[in-house]
């Protein structure tokens, strides 16, 4: 009874202190579009002697906490690697699991009460919706539907998402539109209004974090991040990112805002 | 209390700084990195320079001393067994000195070796005069198709030998390399862009696309990746880099260096494996020497190019798998 007390008097500080310090980091500029390259979830199954399934219910469970923080923070605009189009290469195990996670989470995430409605979050599905499996495509139609009228932030989940795809269906776009139109020349302007993020209203990327610690961007937001994002790489596995993992990203960010030059 | 909040949040600003200079003193201590010609797992094919100036700085002096340092990346790039460089500035300085590039490149390796050399330049193709007066540009026949500027330019360095066989239609002369692998003969290709090589290219594309791809009947383009890829990553376009390094090349006023990209083309990033320094060295010098000019050319160094190399032979590609 006295170690439950205990426990719950942690929990408590620890909630308050968390309170504390993202109303501390609010005093100052928070990116409006932050990009998470969720990476790690098996290293950190293997790590935690756990089968690969339960690395990435672990790894659902880091982004319902990291979309909370950027909700308390006022971050109006989160997206979210979780699933490539190269991913399809996999097992076909590990490839089934994940459809039934997303299917089973999509569902819960949307409900009543739940973290997409608390926070009036609307969901976009971006990518190549028609490779993913017809009951998943269902399950994304309804989510989709269901916070369509949400408007205080955006959760982009890109599934099955790759940039190169994101930029040749952009070029493909443009040059209908241009055809239609008979425009003599395509200006950079008119492809970017195509691109995914773009083309669902999200403001352009101010910071990506990728986990896990390797360092490449694998065809994730080349074209949303490659002029003046924030590009981090954190050593931490996905299934381990916090809050405390994020305050250096917001105070790099911060830094980056202050010192900008003003314009005249 | 946002007066309180904003106090503390200064506190932590000014422990964050404070951190990070203990930081980047501790990164000017770390080990020396393994020297260029050491064996390592792995060896980038193509290994990407991108140069971030500060338009402030830039000067003629300040150009000359960058087309020295790129010089000089070259011959470490080549020592090492890369066998492709891309330099890149976002403003297009070194894209504009591509002649003096090449003919830097010619003189030094004409002078150190005794074969001939050979510096074939590949400038970006100028596109015809398209027919503005033609009321539909799909009236154009199938063998027409408008060249799309893809503001690259290619140095390719080979040495010849007597045996060479000569296709004047190639971009690129070869000739069977019998050397070592650590060789300098072997041949370098030496790749040159800016911003306009990225996203303005894949502008380019898509206009010169719009005049030469067929349709299919509900007026929609037809398009694949390959498609695109062929033309961004062909002959007069820009490969994909396995491993960039960014270096900035004037002092950081900060003791953190956060990654940014500086317009670098998109397309060609996917897999490519970042190096960058987060704690500079180069802080540690301006903030301790009094007497270091402001905007002075900071260059990489072959110190720079081994940490990079270290970096990309331990790291692993899964490729979606």
């Amino acid at each position: 009874m006295l170690s439950a007390l205990v426990s719950r008097v942690q929990d408590f500080v620890a909630a308050k202190a968390q309170d504390a310090l993202l109303a501390v980091l609010r005093a100052g500029p928070v990116p409006q579009h932050v990009a998470f390259v969720m990476d790690g979830n098996r290293r950190y199954a293997r790590r935690q002697h756990k089968v690969v399934w339960e690395g990435h219910a672990d790894g659902f469970e880091a982004l319902r906490r990291t979309l909370e923080i950027c909700m308390r923070l006022g971050v109006r605009c989160v997206s979210v690697y979780a699933f490539a189009i190269e991913n399809f290469k996999r097992s076909q195990d590990e490839v089934d699991a994940l459809m039934s996670l997303a299917e089973d989470k999509l569902t819960e995430m949307c409900k009543h009460g739940e973290l997409l409605d608390r926070h009036g979050i609307r969901l976009n599905v971006l990518g190549r919706k028609d490779l993913l499996p017809p009951r998943v495509q269902d399950v994304v139609r309804r989510a989709e539907h269901m916070t369509r009228h949400n408007d205080r932030a955006v959760l982009n989940l890109c599934m099955p998402f790759a940039s190169r795809d994101d930029i040749a269906t952009a070029v493909a776009a443009s040059v209908s539109d241009a055809l239609a139109s008979d425009a003599p020349h395509i200006t950079e302007a008119a492809v970017a209004a195509h691109i995914a993020t773009a083309a669902a209203g999200s403001p352009p990327v101010d910071v990506l974090v990728r986990t896990s610690g390797v360092r490449r961007l694998s065809d994730f937001l080349t074209w949303q991040t490659c002029e003046d994002a924030q590009i981090q790489f954190s050593p931490k596995y996905w299934p381990d990112f916090g809050l405390w993992d994020f305050v250096p990203v917001l105070l790099d960010y911060q830094r980056k805002v202050w010192a900008a030059p003003v314009d005249a | 209390m946002s007066w309180l909040a904003s106090f503390i949040l200064s506190l932590f600003h000014a422990v964050y700084y404070v951190f990070n200079a203990v930081s980047t003193f501790r990164a000017s201590l770390a080990r020396p990195p393994n020297p260029l010609a050491a064996k390592r797992k792995q060896v980038p094919t193509h290994l990407a320079l991108l140069l971030n100036n500060n338009s402030a700085a830039v000067d003629e002096a300040f150009e000359c001393q960058l087309l020295d340092n790129v010089q000089e990346a070259i011959s470490w790039c080549r020592a090492a067994g890369v066998q492709q460089l891309t330099v890149y500035d976002r403003e297009g300085i070194l894209y504009k000195s591509s002649y003096e590039l090449r003919s830097r490149i010619y003189n030094a390796t004409e002078g150190n070796d005794t074969r001939e050399v050979e510096a074939e330049v590949q400038y970006p193709l100028t596109p015809p005069p398209s027919d503005d007066s033609s009321s539909s540009s799909r009236s154009l026949s199938p063998e027409y198709s408008t060249q799309p500027k893809l503001h690259v330019t290619t140095v390719s360095v080979s040495p010849k030998t007597r045996t060479r066989q000569t296709n004047e239609n190639e971009g690129v002369k070869r000739r069977k390399t019998d050397v070592g692998s650590m060789s300098p003969e072997r041949p370098f290709t030496l790749h040159i862009a800016s911003r306009n090589s990225g996203k303005p290219a894949v502008a380019e594309l898509a206009t010169s696309l719009k005049h030469s791809r067929p349709v299919s009947q509900n007026g929609k383009s037809t398009l694949s990746i390959a498609d695109i890829q062929s033309v961004l990553e062909g002959e007069h376009g820009l490969p994909p880099p396995d491993l960039m390094i960014i270096h900035r090349t004037t002092e950081h006023t900060y003791p953190k260096h956060v990654l940014e990209l500086y317009g670098f083309p998109p397309w060609q990033l996917s897999l490519t494996e970042f190096y960058y320094t987060v704690y500079p060295t180069s802080w540690n010098a301006s903030w301790s020497s009094a007497s270091q000019k402001p905007h002075s050319y900071i260059p990489i160094s072959e110190i720079d190019i081994c940490r990079a190399l270290d970096q990309f032979s331990g790291a692993e590609m899964r490729l979606g798998k």
